[in-house]
């Protein structure tokens, strides 16, 4: 009987754990939490952790890991770690799915502070290195540019750039040549600068998941206030500026308006 | 989690001290009596307001959040977990499928060339940290000397090909060569040192029960000793019976894994996401306390191995030799591995086994590495 109720207790731990990998993967939400190049192991994991407890769930144990009754399960066949094994990785799991809100809120950007130097993102150096427009790593603006030759457009035609664009931009004179002149609009969210006349426009970018994200930012001049709260998502359309300053090139956006915006359809850059 | 003082022990000290001073004018030994237990309880009280109020004070490091802590959780899961399956997956067709004497009949004879070879088998068999301790576990009870063991479990995570990409990417801009060969000859150098350690010490004392075998096959951390099969790896049973066999097994090795390998997440999706990075930062100025510094920050940020030199590189403030450190002893031990460690291993050594690789690789980067890179001109 206890052999039973471990049996379904841990079918029933990897049935769940791969339903939520499942679910994540095929409604889209594992999209705020990965690189898209760990996406696909979150299906086939999904999938074997069901398949798995599937299996699981139509056997019973044989011992076959045994060697002279000496087992290295030792606790496989005991119901209370059997609902340990339940809890710890199923509910928490589960809990996590219901409770997340697939985003970061400010502290986050306090606690993790800002990539200060552009270079350091992936791509970033390698733009400075070759100065080629073609070495853009990573830019989404080099795919359309690559295209058409000009910048990608939102719908009212002006520039849709992204943070790490504009970050890239700093290294690179031709990318900053197509861009210097144009009206640009940058999506990001919003946190407040030391005056009302500037603020922050933050994105974040992540290497393999959000736990190694961390906050970039486009400094924003703006002619006044700006009536929206920390960390909403806000769109800026304006001008980018650069200055040269001991060598290094530093962008400021000049925006025309700032509006509050959807949150792009993946909140994190990579 | 937010740290406030909400006054309340401030307003009582005040109250109490009052009551005190009021005694103190009344001339009778009672009231004296009663002065010095309210004077010395306002005393006390204000004594353990001032200590949480430095208490408070020092807590301004750490900002939880359940949204951050949900977020992150999930995100160390959604990546860890795959490669724990994976682990578990292989243990389970090692298990099954393949005899312990192909897996003794692998390796040197000679103890120390093993040894060696072990912290080379990443280059061949790659797995990252997340998924080596249940195959390690299932090739110990195999019969792998535990010295193989701990060398393997603690180099492959960083003597893998994609963790020597992606280091020669990350720093492609800051002497790539020489940080990935750093990197690799470190990390190996560290597995093997503690391999051949723990060679010499007594495994019944370091495993944990159940990933030891009985004191009558005379196995040492060293020896190579072929064990008796399991009833499916060489039982004669059909291939279906052994693939079920080795899912059950898989999964077995999974579930016991996943279970440390959750709390060590949520452990680290705590400080990952409430404790203030930026502390850190003035500490870059000094060699030693750097090095200390980025050791103990990649224990708490817990990143896997092919990423955390992406993370590493953006830390320019700190000398080259710490974020070494930060590369090296980072897949050797962090929060997870606190936990998944313990599938394998007794509570002791697995503290003893963090303390020693924290001292040795922070003293190999302050005493040889850095003088390594002064040459280089960093």
């Amino acid at each position: 009987m206890r052999a039973k109720v471990s049996n379904a207790l841990n079918g029933l731990t990897l049935v769940g754990l791969g339903s939520v990998f499942l679910l994540f993967y095929l409604n889209g939400r594992i999209d705020q939490y990965l690189n898209p190049i760990f996406r696909p192991l979150v299906l086939i994991a999904g999938a074997g952790a069901v398949i798995a407890g599937l299996v699981y769930l139509l056997t019973t144990h044989s011992g076959q890991c045994c060697v002279d009754g000496d087992c290295i399960h030792r606790h496989i066949n005991n119901p209370a770690w059997s609902l340990a094994f339940f809890g710890v990785i199923c509910l928490s799991v589960l809990t996590g799915a219901t409770l997340s809100k697939d985003a970061f809120d400010q502290k986050i950007v306090a606690n993790r502070g800002f990539v200060e130097d552009a270079t350091k993102l992936p791509g970033g150096s390698s733009l400075r290195a070759s100065n080629s427009q073609n070495a853009v790593l990573g830019a989404h603006i080099n795919e359309a540019m690559s295209g058409s030759g000009d910048l990608p457009r939102a719908e009212d035609g002006n520039a849709a750039l992204e943070v790490t664009d504009l970050l890239y931009a700093e290294t690179q004179e031709p990318l900053r040549k197509t861009i210097t002149g144009k009206t640009v609009e940058v999506v990001g969210q919003f946190i407040p600068g030391a005056t009302n006349d500037q603020f922050k426009l933050v994105r974040m970018f992540m290497w393999c998941c959000v736990a190694d994200a961390r906050p970039i930012y486009v400094p924003v001049e703006v002619s006044g206030p700006v009536d929206v709260s920390d960390m909403e998502w806000v769109k800026v359309t304006g001008t980018a500026e650069f200055s040269t300053n001991k060598g290094q090139t530093h962008v400021i956006l000049k925006a025309d308006s700032v509006e509050s915006s959807d949150p792009p359809e993946e909140a994190m850059l990579y | 989690m937010s740290w406030q003082d909400d006054g309340e022990i401030g307003e009582f000290v005040s109250c109490e001290a009052e009551l005190g001073a009021k005694a103190f004018q009344l001339p009778n030994s009672f009231n004296l009596l009663r002065w010095l237990i309210f004077e010395r309880a306002g005393r006390s009280l204000r004594a353990i307001a001032s200590h949480r109020r430095r208490l408070i004070e020092t807590m301004t490091w750490f900002a939880f959040s359940w949204q951050n802590f949900w977020f992150s959780f999930l995100a160390l899961i959604f990546e860890g977990i795959p490669f724990v399956l994976l682990g578990s997956l292989i243990s389970g067709v090692i298990a099954a499928f393949i005899p312990s004497s192909v897996i003794t009949g692998l390796l040197p004879k000679n103890r120390l060339v093993a040894t060696l070879v072990s912290g080379l088998l990443g280059i061949i068999f790659p797995v990252c940290e997340c998924g080596i301790v249940p195959i390690v576990r299932r090739l110990l009870h195999k019969g792998l000397p535990l010295s193989c063991g701990v060398t393997y479990m603690l180099a492959s995570p960083i003597v893998n090909p994609i963790v020597i990409f992606s280091t020669f990417f990350a720093f492609r801009a800051q002497a790539p060569a020489l940080n990935t060969g750093l990197r690799l000859g470190l990390g190996y150098l560290v597995a093997v040192l503690v391999g051949f350690a723990v060679g010499f010490l007594n495994p019944n004392a370091i495993l944990r029960k159940g990933n030891r075998k009985s004191s009558s096959r005379k196995r040492t951390g060293f020896r190579i000793a072929r064990l008796p099969d399991t009833q499916s790896g060489n039982s004669g049973t059909s291939i279906t019976g052994k693939t079920v066999g080795a899912i059950r097994m898989a999964s077995d090795d999974f579930l016991e894994t996943a279970f440390y390998f959750t709390i060590g997440a949520a452990i680290a999706a705590t400080f990952n996401t409430a404790v203030d990075q930026q502390l850190i930062l003035p500490l870059g100025s000094q060699t030693t306390l750097s090095i200390m510094a980025m050791m103990a920050l990649s224990g708490i940020l817990t990143l896997c191995s092919t990423s955390d030199a992406f993370i590493a590189a953006t830390f320019v403030t700190f000398p080259m030799v710490a974020r070494l450190a930060f590369l090296v002893f980072g897949p050797m031990f962090d929060l997870k591995l606190l936990f998944l460690y313990s599938v394998l291993f007794r509570k002791r050594f697995v503290i003893v086994l963090g303390v020693g690789l924290f001292v040795l690789v922070g003293l190999l980067c302050a005493c040889i590495i850095v003088h390594i890179y002064a040459s280089q001109g960093f």
